[in-house]
């Protein structure tokens, strides 16, 4: 603030001698003061002013209002939308081209999640409701299904990391209608974990991220698997194991299986220090129930965890198995969605209000400063062209260099996570820390055009 | 539904309404056998979208589960080639849409208004009690007949608090594929958040519906709808347009003078009224009355006082009945029969003659 003070003071020297003759007077001189008879370039303004003054730019694409960040993974960001014409709040995945190429078989991945939602429609699996491309940006949206939380989050938010029986029930019914409707589709989805579980405000689950599905052929009369790219805290001892085919669908049971145990011990069945120790871990098959566990459910994670792949339990049998069919009684207070710890909000409420005040509350145009594409990048469910998908297909790195399951990215995990190595492991493929830029202590804005 | 009803049987008379949902159309119609007049809707099943046909199966689904004197229930519904038929009781005046379109631009006369709203919280408290929320409460859904009958129809929003296993408090669902809706919609419906909506958000869309009929257009459809999420979720409270609410201009000659702001200024509404549509409409859902409530509210009650003529107080609209003056509506002449009438006129034989003193 001393070099405006000085600047002011300098200027109001220069007017007192030169233009005008009147005597001088502070008061009626500061209102004098204007960029255009100030000889100064810049002035110093402090980021705490800045960031208060000046909101953040809303943007939108399509018909979509952009709103916070929901979630960051090795893909992208996943972020609240606002759908503009029905109001409807959306949730969209943005994927840069740039990070899908590092990604092992980022594209394809990305390709055959697209293809499998567009064709799958189900209460339990997580709608896909408009896909655009941005050619010029390079990046690839997919604007799906609005869901407040997902079951890892509120996992994390209760005391003891689980929940209580009747509300793993009531989640794990929907799980098992959703794989069955998936299974049913011939799609193995290969990655079933807390973290992909999501709830919509109504209490719905939905099952998300079907990056690493696979959609078995349609002539094909078993369902034989020979490559995974799961969770490894969640993969079943044949894929620990290194066995080169096994069949899929037993693939998600036993994953089922290890998140119902989560849901209802808070812990995993299969732990280790780091990936290897893992594996050996699951490879061995041994694993411990909590004495205090309910009978039903300690039967049914047993055959859901059981070793060999032919005898585990099949969706139709858990559908008929006791603790499943039974009622369970509500003596447990229910775990509830925690609120956004950004904003605050014990709701969740829509994230993208700031930004329709910037649009409506300063002024009534709505769209001047939004970010418009050509109309024609825009590509409504119905009319996406798949031809726009297969040209990111064709910068696939080649089979050779895709990395093995086996890769740890240490250097990602934050240290929060590594205080718990068994669970920086099972969430690695799909959470990556922020790295939150600091914000410098003051900033230089320019106050006249020199031109 | 087990009758082998045919369209053969019904006489449709004219067109007298179209959806903006469905390939739909209403007619004017008559029963063969027994000259009973009626309405039937007539949906084109081809052309119908899935998602259309879905909202069209929940609405006959959710009409016959409905049984009251204010709820418009259908009577019959029967497919016929390629056509859906849903045979409703026929309101004679239409919907409440059409008299402000047809005559009452500037909106209704404040005792039709509480005679309506009263139909309507009837309506309203009913479906409530049954575990329903409407979802769509709106002039253009509430229908009049000659003799002072008020209707509820448009049935395909409504949801349910009891779930598949166990009662819910709350309901999460937006209605995403109905967009002409959202300016009736409450803030908390509206807000898609964790804290869900109840019943009282019906109050909120009679609310803005009663500020509809008494302005003669709906508060917030003369804005982009992010606009009006906006306002909403800010709590403004739209109001009814009189003397009392717009402030007069000096300029006469000021463009804010228009036709409306004039009818607005030369008229009084009721402080119970202005009270009753305030209270309606508030931000927080609990604030609001519920039906059973606002039934009780002095606004509503004044009708038991003063019983109204409705159709004398439509006036000069009449029903659609009335056109043909022998009420009787065209006895023995077909429509069909009547339009090869039409066509067999020939007006190119027609030699004009001019001359009067002859």
């Amino acid at each position: 603030m001393d070099e405006q003070e000085a600047n002011n003071k300098a200027s109001r020297a220069e007017f007192a001698l030169g233009d005008s003759e009147d005597e001088y007077r502070p008061d009626v001189q500061e209102s004098c003061i204007t960029p255009a008879n100030i000889p100064c370039l810049f002035s110093r303004v402090d980021s705490s002013d800045l960031i208060f003054h000046t909101p953040k730019q809303a943007k939108i694409y399509g018909k979509y209002l952009f709103g916070d960040v929901l979630g960051e993974g090795s893909y992208g960001k996943v972020k609240e939308v606002l759908d503009t014409s029905s109001l409807c709040r959306r949730a969209v995945k943005i994927m840069k081209k740039r990070k899908l190429k590092r990604i092992p078989n980022g594209e394809i991945n990305v390709d055959k999640e697209i293809r499998l939602l567009r064709k799958l429609g189900n209460e339990n699996i997580i709608e896909l409701v408009d896909v655009m491309y941005n050619t010029e940006k390079q990046k690839l949206y997919m604007v799906l299904e609005f869901c407040v939380a997902n079951l890892q989050e509120m996992l994390d938010s209760s005391i003891d990391k689980k929940f209580p029986d009747w509300q793993a029930h009531r989640y794990f019914v929907q799980l098992a209608d959703g794989l069955e409707y998936l299974h049913c589709q011939r799609v193995v989805h290969k990655d079933i974990k807390p973290s992909n579980l999501l709830l919509t405000s109504g209490g719905t689950l939905k099952i998300t991220d079907l990056g690493v599905a696979e959609e078995l052929d349609l002539f094909t009369n078993d369902d034989i698997c020979f490559t995974s790219q799961g969770s490894p805290a969640f993969q079943p001892p044949e894929i620990a194991n290194g066995d080169e085919s096994f069949s899929g669908f037993k693939v998600d049971i036993w994953s089922a299986g290890v998140t119902l145990f989560n849901f209802t011990t808070g812990k995993y069945p299969f732990e280790g220090d780091n990936i290897y120790k893992l594996f050996e871990n699951i490879g061995k098959g041994v694993f411990q129930l909590p004495k205090e566990l309910d009978e039903q459910l300690a039967d049914l994670l047993n055959q859901m965890l059981l070793y060999d792949a032919n005898k585990r339990i099949s969706i139709n049998q858990i559908k008929c198995h006791s603790w499943y069919c039974r009622k369970h009684c509500e003596l447990q207070d229910f775990i509830q969605i925690p609120g956004n710890n950004e904003t605050n909000d014990p709701h969740r409420g829509m994230t993208v209000i700031q930004f329709l005040e910037e649009l409506h509350g300063r002024n009534n145009d709505l769209g001047s400063e939004a970010e418009k594409p050509p109309s024609t990048l825009v590509f409504m469910k119905d009319s996406y062209p798949v031809s726009e998908v297969k040209t990111l297909r064709a910068h696939v790195p080649p089979p050779g260099d895709q990395p093995s399951l086996l890769h740890e990215n240490k250097q990602n995990v934050s240290p929060a996570k590594q205080q718990s190595t068994a669970r920086s492991v099972t969430n690695e493929r799909l959470t990556l820390p922020l790295d939150k830029k600091g914000r410098k202590s003051s900033r230089f804005k320019s106050v006249c055009d020199v031109s | 539904m087990t009758n082998n009803l045919t369209i053969s049987e019904f006489n449709l008379i004219q067109v007298v309404g179209r959806s903006c949902f469905s390939p739909t159309s209403v007619y004017l119609s008559k029963r063969r056998k027994s000259s009973k007049l009626c309405a039937i809707r007539a949906t084109d099943l081809e052309s119908c979208s899935l998602l259309s046909l879905a909202y069209i199966q929940h609405e006959l689904v959710v009409s016959r589960s409905f049984c009251h004197p204010n709820v418009l229930i259908h009577e019959n519904a029967f497919v016929d080639c390629r056509n859906l038929y849903v045979v409703t009781e026929m309101m004679t005046f239409g919907s409440c849409s059409d008299l402000i379109e047809a005559h009452f631009k500037y909106g209704l006369d404040e005792t039709v208004i509480s005679h309506i709203l009263k139909g309507i919280l009837k309506a309203l408290q009913y479906i409530h009690q049954l575990g329903f929320i409407h979802r769509n409460v709106k002039a253009s859904h509430i229908l009049l007949s000659d003799n002072g009958v008020v209707k509820l129809c448009g049935h395909r929003n409504v949801i349910t608090f009891l779930s598949k296993e166990y009662r819910i408090q709350k309901v999460y669902d937006f209605p995403k594929h109905d967009s002409m809706l959202l300016p009736w919609l409450s803030p908390e419906v509206l807000k898609q958040d964790m804290e869900g909506y109840t019943s009282q958000s019906d109050i909120y869309s009679l609310g803005i519906t009663a500020c509809e009929l008494a302005n003669g257009h709906a508060p917030f459809t003369d804005m982009p709808c992010t606009q009006m999420l906006l306002e909403k979720l800010n709590g403004t409270v739209p109001c009814l347009l009189d003397e009392t609410t717009v402030p007069p201009t000096e300029d006469p000659s000021s463009p804010e003078n228009n036709e409306q702001q004039m009818v607005s200024r030369s008229r009084k509404f009721s402080p119970n009224f202005h009270k009753f549509v305030f209270s309606c409409l508030q931000f927080q859902p609990s604030s609001r009355p519920t039906a059973s409530e606002a039934l009780c509210d002095l606004f509503i009650e004044q009708t038991i006082l003063t019983p109204i003529d409705l159709a004398e107080k439509l006036k000069p609209l009449v029903p659609i009945t009335s056109f043909n003056p022998d009420k009787d509506l065209l006895p023995s002449i077909d429509i069909k029969v009547l339009e090869d009438k039409i066509a067999s006129v020939n007006l190119t034989d027609v030699s004009w003659d001019f001359d009067v003193t002859g």
